[in-house]
């Protein structure tokens, strides 16, 4: 069983105007691959995150499989949650000893939604409940998205304002090397909460659990240096602090977004923040903590915390 | 070194082609089952994993997390898997790499799906191809299988005659299971006349739509010790898949499932299994259609590649078999609700711990494999269970 899980390799790639899916995801693999020195046959297993909806089209993990390298070889897990679950799944799988490196990779292209608005207003309406909510949601005045925010609002979130982020198109690949010796930055813990939920007060609940589960993991109550949280709508910052215990904290909140990257409620947040703070990691002293916390999106309840560790 | 996976229990219900309940009433009648069963209760389980194939068979974005509402315990931490077919087998998967990861002492894993509500199951599977390359060409389930199906016949020389028995005998022996859809007493006669939906694959060639779900429980070895006496182990996994571009495949034989073989093999080195033709007792493989079931058996090692149609014609696959496969009805006699198709390795937990019933194969076996198939026929789980040596 793996003492340690390395961060061993990142590759992003932000925008993609003229570029499918697949190519955007082979970028970023292939940029995760070089950077941790490994070809697609040192891989033992992966995990991908997408959704069909955003998408457009059912089972969109498995193209994925050709553009992670994956063909032929023994690493076809695919998940469909948010991404810091895809990590945590990633970790599992090397801690159960099922290989010594695991690629752990998504895609998201929100510029695919002509109408990003009323795409994210489907995408919303379409996790609530076939039965109990959606009746209620054709009460809802206005779109589904803006009675979202009333209700974040109500619950004392500052003024009432849009979930719906920027387009983002975003590819992210970390791969992931376990070993008995902690050196670069390290995986010390992560753990995730989840259900659905609307009210800010089930956010809150999801991300304190999460990361009690993550100290949990690493065994360790580590202060972060900074945290990463989710900013979309801008009340969800404060939300998180308070269910981080940070908010008296002089900790660092949103400091290591890579150029380009635009803040969004959208599945890859998880590991774009997770790259993004390891490349700011490597170049500070060992013992610096950075903790990234994500959120599954609106209509949810459900999120992940990673405790980063250089070491 | 990982810890030790055994199973503790699951949860079964009657897959139906429309059933009178709830996404959460499924899953939590699975899940009070299994945990009843096993003597425990929500609290004992440190993780759940979900299974489900085609978010818009549930019509719901991320069904996974009403299900978690449906676990009456907040705070439980799960993942989601979504593979297609090979859901049934891959959601365990990351089931045993959780408890073996040493994360958690018992992790339940939950599949389910509900086609009912989507009105036409091919309509939502037609959204799986390539919306630029593939959607254009009219290329549909039906039509690929056929592609496929005639693929397998040609090259290896098996009959649709030999299709035609595999399903008499999944049909007949879903009479006998509990929770099976259509189980019933068919000739080869029947079979033939039965019309084609894409040739050579008929309608009783195929498995029909359900909603259903299905529960099972792993727990390290400690724990499974103390409540089993006859305890059953993971002892193999594997998983592979070939490339989503079915045009580009290298292996131009597309009635051959490499990376079916592929999964087969890993799993069977880490069970330490050399020759699963004699070693295996009995399978519950993925069997959606006739053909998949002789595939599977060829890819499963259970026969020499091109022996499926020798296995059902000599009666070896019958559940009174030398090697029984499918002994429940599989999913022809059971029912498909595509992620819930993890009700085969269900059914060879049961036939591994005695405790199959009217199902039961002779010869109490000890060691059995189960895998899934999905995507875009393309990868493959597989999963070998056994009793201690």
């Amino acid at each position: 069983m793996a003492t340690y899980i390395k961060i061993a390799g990142i590759g992003v790639r932000v925008g993609g105007e003229a570029m499918p899916h697949r190519d955007m995801l082979y970028e970023a693999v292939r940029e995760a691959y070089h950077e941790a020195g490994v070809t697609r046959h040192d891989i033992d297993t992966a995990v991908t995150v997408s959704s069909d909806l955003a998408e457009g089209r059912s089972l969109a993990n498995q193209y994925t499989l050709d553009s992670i390298g994956g063909v032929m070889r023994p690493f076809d897990l695919r998940l469909a949650n948010e991404s810091l679950h895809a990590l945590a799944a990633g970790a599992l799988e090397l801690h159960a000893g099922k290989g010594r490196r695991a690629v752990v990779a998504g895609v998201l292209r929100s510029s695919d939604m002509e109408d990003l608005r009323a795409g994210m207003t489907d995408l919303v309406g379409s996790r609530l409940h076939l039965h109990y909510e959606r009746a209620v949601a054709d009460s809802f005045p206005g779109d589904l998205e803006i009675a979202m925010a009333q209700m974040m609002q109500r619950e004392g979130g500052g003024p009432a304002t849009t979930v719906a982020a920027p387009h983002i198109d975003v590819a992210v690949a970390l791969v992931l090397e376990a070993g008995d010796s902690a050196d670069g930055v390290i995986l010390s813990g992560i753990g995730w909460h989840d259900r659905s939920g609307w009210q800010l007060s089930h956010y809150e609940r999801s991300v304190a659990a999460a990361a009690a589960a993550a100290r949990r993991w690493a065994g360790n109550p580590l202060t972060p240096s900074w945290v990463e949280v989710p900013a979309y709508p801008p009340v969800l910052v404060e939300a998180s602090l308070r269910a981080l215990g940070l908010s008296r904290s002089p900790v660092e909140v949103n400091p290591s977004r890579l150029d380009g990257q635009a803040q969004g409620n959208h599945m890859l947040e998880g590991l774009l923040w997770t790259a993004s703070s390891v490349k700011r990691l490597r170049g500070l002293q060992a013992g610096t903590v950075a903790m990234v916390q994500s959120w599954q999106g609106p209509g949810t309840a459900s999120t992940a915390v990673a405790l980063l560790l250089k070491s | 070194m990982a810890v030790r996976v055994g199973v503790l229990s699951t949860g079964m219900q009657k897959f139906e082609s429309k059933k009178q309940a709830t996404l959460d009433e499924m899953i939590f009648d699975v899940m009070q089952k299994a945990l009843s069963e096993a003597d425990l209760s929500i609290a004992d389980v440190g993780g759940v994993v979900f299974g489900s194939a085609v978010d818009g068979f549930v019509g719901t974005e991320a069904p996974e997390l009403q299900a978690a509402n449906a676990l009456g315990r907040e705070g439980i931490p799960s993942l989601r898997v979504s593979t297609s077919g090979s859901t049934a087998i891959s959601t365990p998967n990351l089931g045993y790499h959780w408890v073996a990861s040493g994360k958690a002492d018992v992790v339940m894993v939950v599949c389910f799906d509900q086609m009912s509500p989507c009105g036409s199951p091919q309509a939502v599977f037609n959204t799986v191809y390539d919306e630029s390359y593939i959607r254009p060409i009219g290329l549909n389930v039906p039509i690929q299988c056929g592609m496929e199906a005639r693929l397998f016949l040609h090259h290896y020389g098996h009959t649709e005659m030999q299709m035609a028995k595999v399903s008499v005998k999944n049909h007949a022996n879903a009479l006998d299971n509990p929770y099976a859809q259509v189980g019933m007493r068919l000739s080869t006669d029947d079979v033939m006349a039965s019309p084609y939906i894409s040739w050579p694959v008929k309608r009783l060639d195929t498995s029909p739509t359900s909603d259903g779900a299905r529960a099972i429980l792993f727990a390290r070895e400690e724990i499974v010790r103390e409540r089993k006496t006859s305890p059953v182990w993971v002892k193999g996994v594997g998983q592979a898949g070939d490339s989503a571009w079915f045009m580009g495949r290298t292996n131009s034989n597309l009635g051959r499932l490499d990376y079916a073989y592929e999964a087969a093999r890993q799993a069977y080195e880490m069970a330490g299994v050399k020759d699963p033709s004699r070693e295996i007792q009995v399978a519950e493989i993925y069997d959606p259609f006739t053909y998949k079931e002789m595939q599977h058996c060829e890819a499963m090692g259970l026969c020499e590649e091109g022996g499926a149609g020798r296995m059902i014609d000599d009666g070896i696959s019958e559940r009174g078999g030398r090697l029984p496969v499918n002994p429940s009805g599989g999913l022809l006699g059971e029912g498909n609700p595509i992620g819930a198709g993890m009700s085969r390795l269900c059914w060879l937990y049961l036939q591994l711990a005695g405790e199959a019933g009217p199902c039961q194969v002779p010869n109490q076996p000890r060691l059995g494999v189960s895998c899934g198939w999905g995507g875009m026929y393309q990868y493959s789980a597989v999963m070998v269970l056994g009793r201690d040596d």
